[in-house]
């Protein structure tokens, strides 16, 4: 079940009648089911495998509180998250492994899809209930002794397809403190919902247009337009994200549990790259550093500044493989780990020199997120493209140095992507709408100065908004990051 | 939190007021599904052969060039369950029926809308002919029920749009026509051809996207509807031909043995069990680049001349047949050259 398909939107009508209707302990029950109900959508088993993984990492966080010896609490840990690294590697490298072995199998075998497989949101589910053992075990967190929170909090519906990844102190506070309905929490999920579909239908699927022709047909483009591809995908995939992000935390709203912020202006406020990933994805890098890179800067820090390059790079090829056992994953978290280190290391000096020369100074602010940009739309080459090979390929066609047939370098057709110049115009645009409705929200109070204005003028602005979502629908089409 | 619904739904109530309208409008506005069953409806008393396929029937065989009164029911993307399905429905309403030919090219044996790009397609079955897609994941989408959905709001707005400013004109209020035109006879003939679809990188490029949407786990459920649809026809004394179209032969070098090799293998289990003739043009070297719209499609002129040859396979004589349409080249002497009936 599609988040933009009907079925769910009657789902979550249903969902929120029964949910609202219901006395309020017995929320958290009704919520479990709908939650399972959505997920058992996909696959009636991956629903039950959930269940069970579950159960698993509920019983060990109720043995992790209860031992009182901590060598016994480090082995039950260990063994813990084990099979939950196992499961997710499992899952992730299942297909992989079986075609590499018997790719005729895989091929010829109507089942094997439903064998090999990785579940959906497997990633964002083993990332929380990893961190749900962790926390307990540093006594961060007690375990919970009711099974339904920790179910709950693994299947949540509206992040189980592609996050955000909530933490569980978040999500067990907000749990319990869960009272009567409230409408102003109902209408601003309901904005946000409205906001991700614009963000998604406007902007990212006419985006999408010029990425799927320039890295399906890249022969049949000049170097300038698969550069302009190369950009359209950063763009794409931000406004994709940030979409079905909006999306998952307006419909948590709904349900009265707000999900964190994955993005915070990424591409245009980062200075660098190690900014850029604070505002990028910013549940995953928050996890991984909270969860990985901290403990591996502690391991390492008898190493200087050796420990602290080892440390990012270990994180960001975690970042990279989290989507997958695919070699441009692993290039693309490479990439980003050795420009980081550069940048990290660099920053002080490139600070001292600055601090000297102010007229450069001003430059700066305008060079560096472009040069921060640039350097992303670089890794996400790998992250797009279904092999090296294809990567390294339209690297080299776009900066013509691979053979390239008969199209002159600099042409720029638009109408070889099957595009208008108006259609780009309007996804261009939608994306400074979209940036300056970010940074209203960054601004406080935002919301209670909206809600100040005219009911007219409100309502006129979402059935704009609703219009243009509806004359931008063109079929079928699904979230980049729901494959993770 | 009563005030709060109230207020949605009122909000709700002038865009669904708006989306009736269009649904309305588009019921008005012809698609290919909905003027090939109205042309059906018109033929299906005296046609004797039907023609099916994906586009490789659609716009690759001329009716008016085959023998007796012929019907092309083909489609783009029209897999072999639809084939089926349409003739399972219709059977009964093509008392002369004789003869159905099935187009099927290199990917048809191997391909199923679904999870393709083509999906969208199946709705339209379901909404013009009442065909339900395969599975019931797709039977929840709103393309099921919703015309605009399925065609889009902006098509319906912008359709809409244009007939009420010819309307104002002095025209009827009538949505666009099918584009590429359909003929009365299901074939949907293709012009003028374009010859940069035959570059080698741009052959390499459509194969690699064909083999994308091929697979082989797809072969099972394709071979059990045209095993059903043979059977079908088999029972009634409906004779099937099975018939390959050419492909340019850049395109021919690229495709993959072991699929292609599953293939014939299928079309021959049929021919030792209902008696099914098969002619594979795939290589014909009889066609040149001005016969061709796109490596693996036919313009009108090679369509022609195709059916030419394949009428004559079929009947087998090389009497050439009347000309109706008075727009296509001057009549070929070739019969069978290069046709293979196996």
């Amino acid at each position: 079940m599609s988040f933009l398909s009907i079925v769910f939107a009657a789902f979550l009508a249903a969902g929120l009648l029964v949910y609202h209707n219901a006395p309020v302990p017995r929320r958290p029950a009704i919520l479990l089911v709908l939650s399972f109900l959505f997920y058992a959508t996909w696959s009636v088993w991956d629903a039950a495998l959930l269940l069970a993984v579950t159960a698993g990492v509920y019983g060990a966080a109720r043995l992790l509180d209860q031992t009182p010896s901590e060598s016994r609490k480090l082995r039950l840990l260990t063994v813990a998250i084990a099979g939950l690294l196992v499961l997710l590697v499992g899952f992730k490298c299942a297909w992989l492994l079986a075609t590499q072995l018997n790719a005729a199998w895989v091929e010829g075998n109507p089942n094997a899809v439903l064998l090999l497989a990785a579940p959906l949101g497997l990633s964002y589910y083993s990332f929380k209930l990893l961190g749900y053992l962790l926390d307990v075990y540093w006594g961060t967190l007690p375990a919970r002794r009711d099974f339904v929170p920790v179910a709950l909090y693994a299947a949540f519906f509206p992040q189980i397809v592609s996050g955000p990844i909530q933490r569980a102190q978040d999500f067990f506070t907000q749990l319990d403190a869960q009272r009567a309905s409230d409408p102003d929490s109902f209408v601003l999920g309901l904005r946000r919902i409205l906001f991700g579909l614009f963000k998604k239908v406007a902007i990212a699927d006419q985006l999408a247009v010029v990425v799927t022709h320039a890295h399906g047909h890249s022969l049949q483009h000049s170097s300038l337009e698969l550069l302009l591809g190369a950009y359209c995908f950063s763009l794409q995939m931000y406004a994709d994200f940030s979409g079905i992000t909006d999306i998952a935390i307006g419909t948590g709203l709904l349900f009265g549990i707000r999900g964190p912020e994955n993005f915070n202006r990424p591409y245009f406020a980062a200075a660098n790259l190690q900014e850029f990933w604070r505002r990028w994805h910013m549940s995953l890098t928050s996890w991984l550093t909270d969860y990985l890179f901290v403990p591996l800067r502690m391991t390492f820090r008898h190493l200087g500044n050796a420990g602290l390059a080892l440390a990012i790079f270990i994180n960001m090829v975690a970042v990279g493989i989290w989507h997958g056992p695919r070699w441009t994953y692993l290039v693309f978290g490479c990439l980003n780990g050795v420009f980081m280190i550069v940048s990290v290391l660099t920053l002080k000096r490139r600070n001292q020199f600055f601090k000297t020369r102010p007229t450069l100074t001003r430059w700066r602010a305008w060079v560096a997120p472009l040069v921060t940009f640039h350097l992303v739309v670089l890794t996400h080459i790998f992250f797009q493209a279904p092999d090296l090979h294809s990567a390294l390929s339209y690297l080299g066609q776009m900066l013509h140095l691979a053979p390239h047939g008969t199209v002159a370098a600099s042409r720029m057709d638009l109408s070889s992507f099957g595009l208008t110049y108006g259609r780009l115009f309007q996804a261009l645009a939608g994306l400074v709408v979209m940036e300056t409705i970010h940074w209203a929200m960054s601004q406080p109070d935002w919301a209670q100065r909206f809600n100040t204005t005219r009911r007219e003028f409100r309502w006129v602005l979402y059935y704009a908004v609703i219009v243009i979502v509806m004359l931008s629908a063109r079929g079928t089409t699904s979230f980049i990051y729901a494959k993770f | 939190m009563r005030a709060t619904t109230v207020r949605l739904c009122l909000f709700l109530l002038p865009l669904l007021a708006c989306w009736g309208l269009l649904e309305w409008w588009l019921t008005r506005v012809p698609g290919s599904h909905s003027v090939k069953r109205a042309n059906l409806e018109s033929a299906a008393a005296s046609a004797d052969t039907l023609i099916l396929g994906s586009s490789g029937a659609y716009w690759d065989i001329a009716p008016p060039y085959l023998s007796g009164s012929a019907y092309n029911l083909g489609n783009v993307a029209q897999t072999l369950y639809y084939d089926d399905q349409l003739v399972t429905r219709w059977l009964d309403k093509l008392p002369h029926l004789r003869r159905v030919i099935i187009a099927i090219p290199y990917v048809s044996m191997f391909f199923q809308l679904q999870g393709t790009d083509e999906e969208e397609r199946q709705y339209g079955y379901f909404q013009q002919w009442r065909i339900p897609p395969p599975g019931w994941r797709p039977r929840l989408d709103l393309r099921m029920l919703s015309d605009v959905a399925l065609r889009t709001p902006l098509f319906a707005v912008s359709s809409l749009e244009t007939a009420l400013s010819q309307h104002l004109h002095g025209a009827p209020l009538a949505g666009p026509p099918v584009d590429p035109p359909i003929r009365a006879d299901g074939w949907c003939p293709r012009w003028p051809p374009e010859p940069t679809e035959l570059a080698d990188s741009v052959v390499q490029t459509k194969i690699a996207y064909h083999h994308g949407l091929m697979h082989m786990s797809d072969e099972a459920p394709n071979r059990a509807s045209l095993e059903h649809l043979v059977s079908l026809l088999h029972s009634r004394g409906v004779e099937v031909i099975i018939v390959t179209p050419p492909v340019w032969p850049a395109y021919a070098a690229l495709i993959r043995q072991d699929y292609w090799k599953r293939a014939q293998a299928d079309f021959r289990g049929l021919q030792e069990r209902y008696g099914t003739r098969y002619f594979n043009y795939m290589r014909d070297p009889g066609f040149t680049a001005a016969d061709f719209l796109d490596a693996d499609h036919l313009n009108e002129h090679g369509a022609v001349r195709f059916t030419r040859l394949l009428s004559a396979a079929i009947d087998g004589s090389t009497a050439q047949i009347a000309d109706p349409t008075q727009k296509s080249p001057p009549a070929e002497t070739s019969t069978t050259d290069g046709s293979r009936p196996q």
